[in-house]
């Protein structure tokens, strides 16, 4: 085989090491971010590392990978575009200005998931150019180091459990090592040292690499000994690293415009957004409903607005209850942060809104209320409708929907699965009227065959329907899921229903006195903060309106309901008002302040149980003595007692060796020229131990001159004789020369072990 | 002569007797030497009147060999150094009259104060070791080396030799003050007696020219080629300049070595005599470029700086690269 290629096998074998190993780095975000596309990613790797061998010049690499970056952004956001359309590319470059003034103003969490995506991807692929550099300079220890480091962090810092990639990374890496040096012994060394086959090379190195990796597997690996640090940085005002929806694939709670795709995990992001004052008892806070459901998620219509300028547009652009409907006329103030979105947040139905300078509008499709410009309010003054529902009127209701409701909130995607509508069907059948159908269904999705949790959430594959993965398949999920889920499961039995946002009534903060029109109110303030961002469900009762139902466990629901009622609903309802509304009061502070339900308190409960009871069968592994546990006692003395011989043969190979190689002078023959030379060689060493060191550009004279007495006169003589072997072209040594040499040494090592002698004393 | 020892012995006593006259120059002197000893030419760059022509005499004179001065002077002809012909009016022919090239050591005194023909006539003498005069082409001696000195290139009325002529002289030296001490017993001698005059010579002019054989087969192994090409490689790779080392420097650096060594009274070379010579053998074949102005370096810090930066050879096996 020619060397060249040689070169170009091995070199080959090693790109595509590195790129396994790039592999294995980036294999995690598969599973924790959005960029969840196995195929697109190796292929992004594979076509890299390939043009990195190739050694293609760095414009084409670098133009390729923008390229792959286009491709992957349009793959994973503008799917339903076509891909050679500028229309994405706009889009995409708007949204990258957005975010860029968004980091300008230091709102670092609220980066699109597009953006950090793009960013991500760019990033991505600057370290494979990294990696090129290093490739290139065969540095290839900077490359594993930065792909065990950002292994250990993506273990450390989310969900991942990195353990078998690690393993798996340090093999590649040591063979990869083992590769490299390879070839350089077959190659670039001299003549002498170079290596004739791989065979014993190879058997060498995959075994130290196997004994690594027995003993690596071998070591007790005790759990983690602190909290995940991510809530330090947490603490840290590391805000973006946890609550950025992309990195850690987890989804804010908060208030998003963007409900087209649904799924995740999301974390907990306490940033105030705005404190409500309510006279009477709080209730959701909405900010839009969406009709339109894709498979995916809620999709955003044509915004029609609609200017708000008196009583009347208000209640009848935002109504939402009819005749049958109680309501109770309250007041309610609303402050926003400076954190907060462009929203205005209202709860039952608005009579009248007030924001300071501004002019409202209505979004005619999903009853938003927004200032005319878009523009963020600082305050908001709300006279509304709070409703009491008749539980009664609600079951007696016979009247057929309105054909206009029926066209709008009965939509399903043509490719929903037929498990999802038969589930709808089958869970309403018994039940002869919509309240107690849609109790039904709500009480299937409040059951603990679902769980509620914010983290570990499985993002919907591309081709898997959102509310058929949560109901069949992961059974975990938050708000959006069950809300989701209960939304489409009504309609496909043929109930009108459709899907709100907004948040829960928040923490109460504290008892306020405020003047509203020249009358002073008592208020009951309490604090929203990105946490509380919600969604919930609302069913059309013909004669009633649009009725609110809580779906997600853990959370109670604010509407109030009156009649007396067989199901579990009733003791949250309550036919005395006065005290319902306390009750339902706490439930709510309840359900804000402390997440952790029943189901959750009880999942924790089997985990514990879970670990006792496998401590329990530790323990007894640990009491009753099996054959197999003396050979591991013996394995892990020899071993340890062998690592610390090499740890203190290491420390202390200045003395020892120094005094191996002395003795070497002092015996080794002294035939032939080359004698000579590799005792002069050794004695050299022995300097160089005793903090004497030769640098390369001295000459041998030179040195012996600088070094002077304290390496010993004899020194200077010895150095003269090597320079004649050396340098003439007679290297022969006469019987005379050499007894001369061997007085001079004698006379030198005396000289040494005397100095030696000295420094002890 | 027969051993290495014995030429060692003599240039030692030589040195020892030239430095009787020129005080505290040993160094100096012995690259004068060596320069002799390898066939080669020396320039020396210096303000006038640090003991340039005392020193050549005093080395001339010592070897008993005839000693030529030349003042050049920008009204300098060529025939002026060459020699000419004359007609003789009495035997009714042409006669040649040698001019003072036909010495064996010549001191050509501020070389670049003539014009550019003229100071080619010398360097013609210089490198072909014969002139041309009335299409007559007459051989120097066997023994033959210039000494040039020139004023430093900024001083007014000079031609600067071009690079292709500075490629020719072996070495290029500078003498330098004297130290304070040595300056002093200069003081001290006496006014009405030179030592110049009463020296002896101690060698003969074929002593030199046997040394200019045995120095030529000193032994220099593949690894000290290596490492003097090493040393080249580096003047035509460094960043600072734009002209690196001729082959023909190349040569004279070989020759420069093997000289050094055979002074030294050692039949090989090693690496020390490559260091002791490398500086006055290769700074004035290097052309610095701008950026050696900015770093406000000049050539023989570079050519010094390589020599610290390059590996050198110290086993047997190293030899081939």
């Amino acid at each position: 085989m020619s060397e060249r290629l040689f070169t170009k096998l091995t070199n080959a074998v090693i790109y595509g090491l590195a790129g396994f190993l790039v592999w294995l780095c980036a294999k995690p975000l598969i599973e924790l971010t959005i960029l969840n596309s196995r195929p697109l990613l190796i292929f992004f790797i594979t076509v890299m590392m390939l043009m990195f061998y190739l050694k293609l010049p760095g414009w084409l690499c670098s133009s390729v990978c923008v390229l792959m970056i286009l491709h992957a952004v349009h793959f994973y956001f503008f799917y339903n575009e076509p891909l050679l359309s500028f229309d994405w590319l706009v889009q995409l470059s708007a949204d990258i200005g957005d975010n860029l003034s968004r980091i300008w103003q230091g709102e670092m969490g609220q980066m699109t998931d597009l953006f950090s995506a793009f960013m991500f991807y760019i990033l991505f692929g600057m370290i494979t150019f990294a990696l090129r550099y290093w490739l290139r300079k065969e540095q290839l220890i900077f490359l594993i180091a930065l792909a065990i480091v950002c292994s250990v962090l993506i273990d450390t810092m989310t969900v991942y459990h990195g353990a078998t990639s690690i393993v798996a990374m340090v093999a590649t890496a040591l063979f990869m090592l083992s590769i490299q040096k390879w070839q350089l012994f077959s190659l670039k060394y001299p003549e002498g040292k170079k290596l004739k086959s791989g065979l014993p090379w190879f058997a060498v190195s995959g075994f130290a690499i196997a004994i690594l990796l027995i003993v690596g597997l071998l070591m007790p690996k005790p759990g983690s000994q602190w909290t995940a640090p991510s809530n330090y940085l947490n603490g840290l005002g590391f805000t973006f690293f946890q609550n950025g929806s992309f990195f850690s694939g987890n989804q804010r709670i908060g208030y998003d415009e963007d409900d087209t795709r649904l799924g995740g995990s999301i974390g907990m992001d306490q940033t105030p957004l705005f404190t409500a004052a309510v006279s009477g008892n709080p209730g959701y806070w909405r900010v839009a409903h969406k009709d339109h459901y894709t498979g995916r998620g809620w999709s955003d219509g044509e915004r029609y607005f609609l200017p708000a300028s008196d009583r009347n547009a208000f209640s009848t652009m935002l109504s939402l209850y009819e005749a049958q409907t109680k309501t109770i006329n309250q007041t309610a103030v609303l402050r926003f942060e400076r954190s907060s979105p462009a929203i205005l947040p209202y709860t039952g139905e608005p009579k009248w809104v007030e924001v300071p300078g501004k002019r409202l509008k209505v979004d005619q499709l999903t009853s938003q209320l927004q200032t005319i410009d878009e523009k963020k309010a600082s305050s908001e003054i709300l006279d509304y409708a709070a409703p009491v529902y008749q539980t009664e009127k609600l079951r007696q209701t016979t009247e057929s929907d309105p054909e206009e409701i029926r066209s709008r909130y009965l939509q399903v995607p043509q490719d929903l699965p037929d498990r999802v509508r038969a589930l709808g069907r089958r869970l309403t059948a018994g039940h002869s009227n919509r309240y107690d159908q849609v109790k039904a269904v709500v009480n299937y999705l409040r059951s603990s065959r679902f769980k509620y949790s914010t983290d570990n959430i499985p993002r919907p594959s591309r081709n898997q329907d959102y509310v058929d993965q949560f109901l069949f398949e992961s059974k975990v999920g938050y708000c959006d899921n069950f809300s989701t889920s209960m939304v489409i499961l009504l309609r496909s039995a043929g109930i009108p229903a459709r899907w709100v946002k907004g948040f829960t009534s928040g923490e109460y903060q504290e008892q306020l006195q405020e003047k509203i029109n020249g009358k002073t109110v008592d208020l009951k303030q309490y604090q929203i903060t990105n946490a509380d961002a919600h969604s919930w469900g609302e069913v059309y009762f013909p004669g009633s309106g649009w009725v609110t139902f809580e779906p997600t466990p853990s959370f109670s629901d604010p509407s109030q309901f009156v009649a007396n009622s067989s199901n579990n609903r009733s003791s949250q309802s309550n036919s005395d008002q006065s005290s319902g509304n306390s009750e339902t009061a706490e439930n709510q502070q309840d359900a804000s302040s402390q997440k952790d339900s029943e189901s959750s308190r009880q999942a924790k409960d089997r985990t514990d149980q879970q670990t006792e009871s496998v401590q329990k069968k530790r323990h007894s592994a640990k009491a009753t003595p099996g054959p197999g546990i003396h050979w591991q006692y013996v394995g892990w003395t020899a071993m340890s007692v062998l690592l610390i011989g090499i740890i203190v043969a290491w420390l202390t190979r200045k003395k020892w060796l120094r005094a191996v190689y002395i003795r070497r002078i002092q015996n080794n023959p002294l035939g032939s020229s080359q004698d000579f030379q590799k005792i002069y060689r050794l004695l050299l060493l022995v300097l160089r131990f005793d903090g004497m060191k030769r640098s390369e550009s001295e000459t041998l004279r030179e040195y012996a001159k600088r070094v002077g007495t304290a390496a010993g006169e004899e020194l200077f003589w010895l150095t003269e004789r090597y320079e004649q072997m050396i340098y003439s072209n007679n290297h022969q040594l006469t019987l005379s020369d050499s007894e001369h040499i061997r007085s001079l040494l004698d006379r030198w090592i005396n000289s040494q072990r005397s100095k030696i002698k000295r420094v002890k004393e | 002569m027969n051993s290495s020892i014995e030429a060692h012995q003599m240039i030692s006593e030589l040195i020892d007797h030239v430095e009787t006259v020129v005080v505290g120059k040993r160094k100096i002197v012995k690259l004068m030497i060596t320069a002799l000893v390898a066939g080669g030419h020396v320039l020396i760059e210096d303000i006038p009147g640090v003991g340039k022509t005392v020193l050549v005499r005093a080395i001339a004179k010592s070897i008993g060999a005839d000693f030529k001065r030349i003042q050049f002077t920008p009204d300098l002809l060529p025939s002026d150094i060459t020699g000419l012909s004359i007609y003789n009016q009495k035997e009714a022919r042409f006669e040649f009259r040698p001019g003072p090239l036909m010495g064996n050591i010549i001191l050509a005194d501020e070389i670049n104060r003539t014009s550019p023909k003229t100071q080619s006539a010398l360097l013609e003498g210089m490198a072909e070791g014969h002139v041309t005069v009335d299409g007559i082409t007459r051989p120097l001696p066997e023994l033959f080396f210039v000494m040039a000195t020139q004023n430093p290139i900024e001083y007014e009325g000079t031609y600067a030799l071009p690079e292709a002529q500075l490629d020719r002289f072996l070495l290029k030296l500078s003498i330098g003050y004297p130290s304070r001490r040595d300056e002093l017993s200069l003081l001290d001698r006496a006014p009405d007696h030179h030592p110049l005059g009463s020296l002896a010579p101690i060698l003969g002019v074929d002593d030199i020219v046997h040394m200019r054989h045995h120095a030529a087969s000193v032994y220099v192994s593949e690894a000290m080629k290596n490492y003097l090409m090493d040393i080249v490689q580096s003047t035509r790779e460094h960043s600072l300049i734009t002209l690196g080392v001729s082959p023909r420097g190349t040569l004279g650096f070989l020759r420069a070595v093997q000289a050094c060594a055979f002074i030294e009274g050692r039949d090989y070379a090693i690496p020390d005599d490559v260091k002791s010579v490398a500086p006055y053998v290769l700074a004035h074949r290097i052309i610095l470029n701008q950026e050696a102005v900015y770093e406000n370096t000049d050539a023989l810090s570079v050519i010094q700086e390589i020599v610290r930066t390059t590996k050198v050879p110290v086993s047997l096996k190293e030899s081939v690269k």
